[in-house]
């Protein structure tokens, strides 16, 4: 049974002039449910709404300044073309404004002369605020390229997702605020600046604290997370796996402050390992093997009489040695002492050991809770992560041993724990992860019928036939970021002379400046391409390379089914009612702006593939009989969205029923919120695949003669150091440049706001943080202006003096340095902090292609 | 035609196949035509197709031995596989497509 949330438009005492409009706001990814005041058609405020679940009436500044970025002056509102061939962050686009006839026939004719080539378009899909990134990537594949990004940043993501799903079940983590008592974040700051749901956490976080959760911040900037925080740890960047191998060392080694019985039955802990590294397997199932203590008898893992696997000891199967591979583990984090990785981390060795030990005590090892009359494990301790450990040379392993902490005390998917995101769901249908070879968790849980790249087993390496060498990466999800790099000299890669992408169509947020890294490299891609077309909010960095510049409609414009990913892909973990809310439009977009799905329609049938544009979009909006799409046909947004709404919930449950009401909610059961127990599969401590697909890559690199790194392709991490911590053990630099987020500009479409860039200048949010004591040392007081030299770029900085950033650190917050003549009030202020980032294959990681994000630099004045 | 031949013509099933995502990429066209014995499955015709294109192929298509992978998509005239017999589908007079779906976060 559904509860209408009390989101009635209502009327205010002044007339039908003045109405309150429900909609979802689109300032960033995470949707919160507003309601919005139009004055004579005029939008004069927004503010969230207090039913919704997602934000429960609160917002972000971001989200208050919606209105200035509506009405800002410098919003494209009609087709432009370049009349000026030459391209570069300091060219003049020469715009010249046109009618959508030309600048849609313009397109066509550029698709059409590809048409046989199809990889030779790109598309970068990622307009993560609404519907279009799925139209972008269903335009992309049903044109038939493989040159579809759904995705943004050179780092965020690219290791925790395919982690979660292989490891949780879900599309990302967050810690369960309602029950932990001991929260660890680990460069982020869950529910204090950042992350998915961001409203809803800052709300459960507050009270979290409240209720007496100890919160410990792992981090070299001392920012907003650390401000809130029982304890700031500042660490050297690029070296949280040093630490977090130290912290299971002393939880498997020096206590026993591990969960032994769920090792035994929910992770692949007691899977014998042989001489190889690989799985002993049953020589007829082929089914991994574990010895089971309680006859004494070696079994397949899925034997039905297992009663007691081991996961310590020695032992022989078929007269070959195995161990289980928690034994493995255990002695594998030995050498990790603390006092070892006080050296590389600079965290005291007493504190690593007191972390770590108040981390396994606040477990709560052994306990239950019940809840809603249902017993479930209580691990209230759990340490969460994201990008800060990703944006590394080897991110796959600073990360992994963070998972491993949560997972050796049993605290995944358990109240108190570590919870994955969106895993599973009843509403509207029933969607949830599953198990699959070995016994282990293979297929994650999504609610949008969209599939994402699987980390385990992976996909097959392979010759590269895309332009990103996505082959090359079979454990990797995302893979644009190797754009730049491959760029440079394909045939190094074997890609094939005369398929170079030629036409690149994107959404309107900034990949150039946010989705790679040197920014000379990007230039150069942007360039190399014959023609591109995107959709733009304003003339961003990105923008001025376009051929022609399509108008984009405002959130407040704009229906969109599908408004963010707070609701669907990273909604509030734990006891929490699923929920749904649409985007409606507030005010008509101006004149000259279409709706971006309609343009697409348009584009795709007079390219002569809409009916394979609809088979994907109805595939994945779950489209079927009377709702789905029909060749032949356009339709409006509006009908779109309202079959979507009909298909999902129910034709009683149409656009109207949306627009008036705002949203549904619709309760979960315990099993839904805390799915952990009920997995059926296991999950990993010992990552045997990473060793056969290593292989199996070896073969392709070795046939393609490149060089490649394989140290990454191992069962059990280790820290591997980032090329700064090399450039400053060798003094050739003295400092090391970390990216952190602040609220106020995270997420998309914040800097040309001048409501967000008054925050920014009254916080110093534009100025480089530079730790006191070090500034003085080097003659550099608060408020200089230095030049900040990477190994790539150089660039003036304004320097804020604090003693919140570890000594070896520069702070560079938020993405700054515009240089757009589009963004007037944005330009000039701050630092491109990606563009400071050498973009080579030393610096990619070759789990997840994530790019190096602590960066070797100098300051000085 | 002697009656050999239209026996044998009958026996023949000649499949048009339209491919999306990846998968022109790696077959070098979005449209094909490719001839069965009358009887083939989706089946069948993957096999053939693996066959024909190599590993690049298969590795894309297939997770194991008869199974897809998770983001494959495969219509038999204009209908979900996954809504008749799956990879025992019969194929017929109508059109497969073989779809590669984008992935979230791909790419």
């Amino acid at each position: 049974m559904d509860t209408i949330l009390e989101t009635n438009p209502e009327t205010t005492a002044d007339g039908p002039a003045s109405e309150w409009v429900m909609t979802s706001c689109g300032m960033c990814y995470v949707g919160c449910g507003v309601r919005v005041l139009v004055e004579d058609g005029v939008v004069t405020k927004v503010e969230g709404d207090p039913d919704n679940p997602q934000n429960r009436g609160r917002m972000c500044a971001k989200g208050k300044a919606a209105v200035m970025n509506l009405y800002n002056p410098n919003r494209v509102t009609t087709p432009l073309k370049r009349t000026n061939p030459k391209k570069g962050f300091d060219e003049d686009p020469g715009w010249e404004e046109i009618s959508w006839d030309e600048a849609i026939d313009t397109i066509v004719a550029n698709l059409d002369r590809i048409r046989d080539k199809p990889s030779k378009l790109w598309i970068q899909a990622w307009e993560v605020v609404g519907d279009n990134q799925f139209w972008f990537s269903s335009f992309g594949s049903a044109f038939g390229t493989p040159h579809v990004i759904i995705a943004s940043s050179a780092t965020c993501g690219k290791v925790v997702h395919p982690v979660e799903f292989f490891s949780g079940g879900g599309f990302h983590q967050q810690a369960d605020l309602h029950y932990a008592n001991y929260c660890m974040l680990v460069g982020t700051q869950l529910g204090i600046a950042s992350r998915g749901s961001f409203t809803h956490l800052a709300l459960d976080m507050a009270e979290a604290k409240a209720r007496g959760m100890k919160l410990v911040v792992v981090d070299p900037v001392g920012g907003y997370a650390a401000s809130k925080a029982d304890e700031w740890i500042p660490i050297r960047p690029g070296t949280d796996a040093a630490m977090a191998l130290s912290m299971l060392h002393v939880l498997l080694n020096e206590t026993d402050l591990h969960d032994v019985e769920y090792l035994k039955h929910m992770t692949n802990a007691p899977y014998l390992i042989g001489e190889d590294g690989l799985y002993l397997r049953d020589l007829e199932s082929n089914e991994p093997l574990v010895f089971d203590a309680a006859d004494g008898a070696v079994k397949t893992h899925d034997d039905p009489s297992l009663k007691d696997p081991a996961i310590t000891g020695s032992y022989e199967a078929d007269a070959r040695a195995g161990q289980p591979s928690f034994e493995l583990l255990r002695k594998h984090v030995a050498k990790y002492t603390p006092e070892e990785t006080e050296k590389i981390t600079t965290i005291p060795a007493a504190t690593v050991r007191r972390m770590a030990r108040e981390f396994g005590e606040a477990a709560c090892i052994g306990e239950t809770i019940t809840i809603d009359g249902v017993e479930l494990p209580y691990r209230p301790a759990c340490i969460d992560w994201a990008r800060g450990s990703q944006g590394h040379k080897h991110g796959f392993h600073q990360c992994w041993p963070l998972k491993l902490i949560n997972m050796v005390v049993g605290a995944v998917n358990v109240p108190g724990g570590i919870m994955s995101t969106g895993a599973t769901g009843e509403n509207p249908y029933h969607w949830g992860p599953d198990g699959g070879r070995d016994g282990m968790l293979e297929h994650g849980g999504m609610v949008i019928p969209m599939p994402h790249p699987k980390a385990f087993p992976g996909h097959t390496p392979s010759a590269p036939v895309r332009r990103d060498i996505g082959e090359l990466f079979p454990l990797a999800s995302h893979f644009h970021t190797l754009m730049p790099i491959t760029i440079e000299d394909p045939d190094s890669f074997g890609l094939a002379n005369g398929e170079e992408i030629e036409v690149l169509l994107h959404a309107p947020v900034n990949s150039s400046f946010g989705s790679f890294g040197d920014i000379k490299k990007v230039a150069q891609l942007y360039r190399s391409l014959k023609f591109i077309f995107g959709f733009a909010v304003e003339v961003n960095e990105t923008t001025l390379f376009d051929d022609i510049v399509l108008p984009f409609p405002s959130y407040l414009e704009r229906f969109d089914f599908i408004p963010g990913i707070g609701a669907n892909l990273i909604p509030p973990c734990g006891q929490h009612d699923f929920h749904w809310h649409v985007r409606q439009p507030v005010v008509a977009p101006p004149p000259g702006v279409r709706h971006p799905q309609e343009v697409i329609q348009e584009i795709a049938e007079r390219t002569d593939f809409l009916g394979d544009l609809y088979r994907l979009v109805n595939h994945l909006y779950g489209l079927k009989g009377n709702n789905a799409l029909q060749p032949g046909q356009r339709y409006p947004i509006a009908d779109i969205v309202d079959r979507t709404a009909c298909a999902w919930f129910g034709e009683t449950h149409d656009l109207n029923w949306f627009k008036k009401r705002g949203g549904i909610t619709l309760p979960r059961g315990i099993k839904e919120c805390y799915h952990g127990p009920f997995l059926e599969a296991r999950i990993p401590i010992y990552l045997e695949h990473f060793l056969w697909q290593g292989d199996a890559l070896k073969k392709v690199v070795d046939e393609l003669g490149l060089d490649w790194d394989m140290s990454d392709y191992k069962p059990l991490s280790d820290w591997m150091p980032c090329q700064s911590y090399h450039a400053i053990q060798e003094g050739d630099y003295d400092l090391i440049a970390v990216h952190f987020k602040l609220a106020y500009v995270y997420g998309s479409y914040g800097n040309e706001n001048p409501w967000v860039d008054e925050i920014c200048e009254h916080t110093d949010a534009y100025s480089i943080l530079l730790n006191e004591a070090v500034g003085i040392g080097k003659g550099i007081r608060d408020g200089d202006e230095v030049w900040l030299e990477s190994p790539v770029e150089k660039v003036r900085a304004k320097v804020k003096l604090t003693q919140c950033v570890h000594p070896e650190v520069v702070g560079i917050g938020g993405h700054f340095g515009h240089v757009s003549p589009g963004m007037p009030i944005a330009r000039g202020k701050g630092v491109n902090f990606n563009a400071l980032l050498p973009t080579d294959l030393d610096h990619i990681d070759k789990i997840s292609t994530a790019l190096d994000h602590c960066v070797q630099v100098k300051v000085y004045k | 035609m002697t009656e050999q031949a239209v026996a044998a013509e009958a026996d023949v099933l000649a499949v048009d196949v339209r491919f999306m995502g990846d998968l022109p990429a790696v077959v070098g066209r979005r449209k094909l035509q490719v001839e069965l014995p009358a009887g083939c499955t989706v089946g069948d015709l993957l096999a053939s197709l693996s066959e024909r294109y190599g590993e690049a192929f298969s590795s894309r298509v297939f997770a194991g031995p008869g199974e897809l992978h998770h983001y494959m998509l495969v219509f038999v005239g204009g209908e979900n596989i996954v809504d008749q017999d799956r990879l025992a589908t019969k194929l017929g007079d109508g059109e497969v497509e073989v779809i590669m779906l984008p992935m979230f976060g791909g790419g």
